[in-house]
């Protein structure tokens, strides 16, 4: 079967589709709707010279906690009560950082609103990390943290946030959900101690449902 | 379950078939993808971009004039074809007092009525309509859509005989004169119709692509 249109592919024209984005991290450089941001540090955004490697956003060095992502600088698109979000991302340091992708309410260094897929090397699993405006929660998946690129679904209803990696479900949070309009993100910071911390992305896709 | 295939382009298309230029924007980012849309002012200073909002999508708002009017499009390059093209798109207008327009044009820096295609929304008319110029002259149908400021989705099929408006999948207008006959551009215009206030277009979806 092939499809008359893209649209068609995800609505039938009778439907007034909801907002959609993707991106396929292919080019000489990140596409332009993205906002490269070092909320700590000075971090490296690259496209990466290598067969599947997709973006890579590797940490500054100078002190433990630099982070740097890059978001959608404030234009929350997103629902936080009827969104999907799919990414294929890994993490590449293997000691004292964080990779992390999914959904933020806001653009600042520490975001409460939050429902991201995160792989830290402290912790023994993948897991979901989600809240609301002012508390947190980490749901462990059964995954173990590792270095391979993983394929991240998370699915935000007014009632739960749900992780799906490689295609199973693997968390489910209905506790400090986000409540209010989210943007998508994508982080690499380090932890523990100072150094350069680096995580890539080949794909990203979120839409409301 | 759809069937899935190892490319986009097989989801469109058999490997047999060559395809012919398509564009496709989604409007969800920091910013408005400038490298490819072109704002222009046509009276007043308005703006084009990104909404801060669920569904937002982008937008073109005119200036604060009763007169003002923006748009945005390729910046005269016209790769569709004004005989064999499809434009689809979810927009609305979302101000009253003010004329939408959708669509196609021949030149996306001016205010030109000629060899242009589009669905136009204006607030003081009781339907929204279809609208198209060939060189010399411009026509106006109605569809059979009331009309609205609410978000829409929206099809124009160009082909060398006529021009069909589909709202929400329903063919609501065929037009048979006055048919563009020059290379056109992707386009979305806003124009204040009256009272002294910006106005703005919204679209959340747009593609484009000869037949």
């Amino acid at each position: 079967m092939v499809f008359n249109s893209v649209y068609e592919m995800f609505n039938p024209l009778t439907e007034v589709r909801k907002q959609h984005f993707w991106d396929w991290f292919s080019g000489d450089d990140l596409h332009n709707r993205w906002t490269k941001r070092d909320n700590s540090g000075t971090g490296v955004f690259n496209m990466v010279d290598a067969v599947d490697e997709g973006f890579s956003i590797t940490t500054g060095a100078a002190a433990t906690n630099n982070r740097s992502r890059i978001d959608h600088n404030n234009k929350r698109w997103v629902a936080h009560n009827g969104s999907e979000l799919i990414a294929v991302v890994r993490r590449v340091t293997t000691t004292n950082m964080i990779c992390q992708v999914g959904l933020h309410g806001d653009a600042n260094t520490s975001p409460t609103e939050i429902a991201v897929y995160r792989d830290q090397t402290s912790n023994t699993n993948k897991v979901l990390f989600n809240g609301d405006a002012t508390s947190t929660t980490s749901t462990d998946s059964s995954i173990v943290v590792d270095e391979n690129y993983t394929n991240v679904k998370i699915q935000l209803t007014s009632s739960s946030a749900k992780m799906t990696l490689a295609g199973v479900l693997e968390a489910t949070s209905t506790t400090n959900l986000p409540d209010s309009k989210m943007q998508p993100a994508f982080e690499s910071r380090n932890i523990t101690s100072a150094g350069a911390k680096e995580c890539r992305i080949r794909y990203f896709e979120a839409y409301n449902t | 379950m759809p069937a899935t295939s190892a490319s986009l382009y097989e989801q469109l298309f058999p490997l047999t078939t060559v395809m012919k230029q398509r564009f496709v924007d989604n409007f969800s980012g920091d910013a408005l993808d400038t490298d490819r849309w072109t704002h222009s002012d046509l009276t007043g200073t308005g703006s084009s971009g990104i909404s801060d909002a669920v569904d937002g999508g982008g937008f073109v708002k005119s200036g604060g004039g009763s007169a003002d009017a923006s748009q945005m499009a390729f910046n005269g390059v016209g790769q569709y074809a004004y005989n064999a093209s499809v434009c689809i798109g979810v927009t609305k207008t979302a101000t009253t007092t003010s004329f939408s327009r959708f669509g196609f044009t021949s030149n996306g820096t001016t205010a030109t009525n000629l060899n242009i295609a589009d669905f136009e929304n204006n607030s003081s008319d009781t339907y929204t309509s279809l609208r198209s110029g060939d060189a010399s002259t411009t026509s106006v149908i109605n569809s059979t859509t009331a009309q609205h400021v609410n978000w829409t989705a929206i099809k124009l099929e160009l082909t060398a005989s006529n021009i069909v408006l589909y709202e929400e999948g329903v063919s609501t207008a065929t037009k048979t004169t006055n048919l563009p006959v020059a290379s056109l551009e992707p386009i979305l215009r806003i124009e204040s119709a009256s009272v002294a206030t910006v106005k703005e277009i919204s679209v959340r979806y747009m593609e484009c692509y000869n037949t």
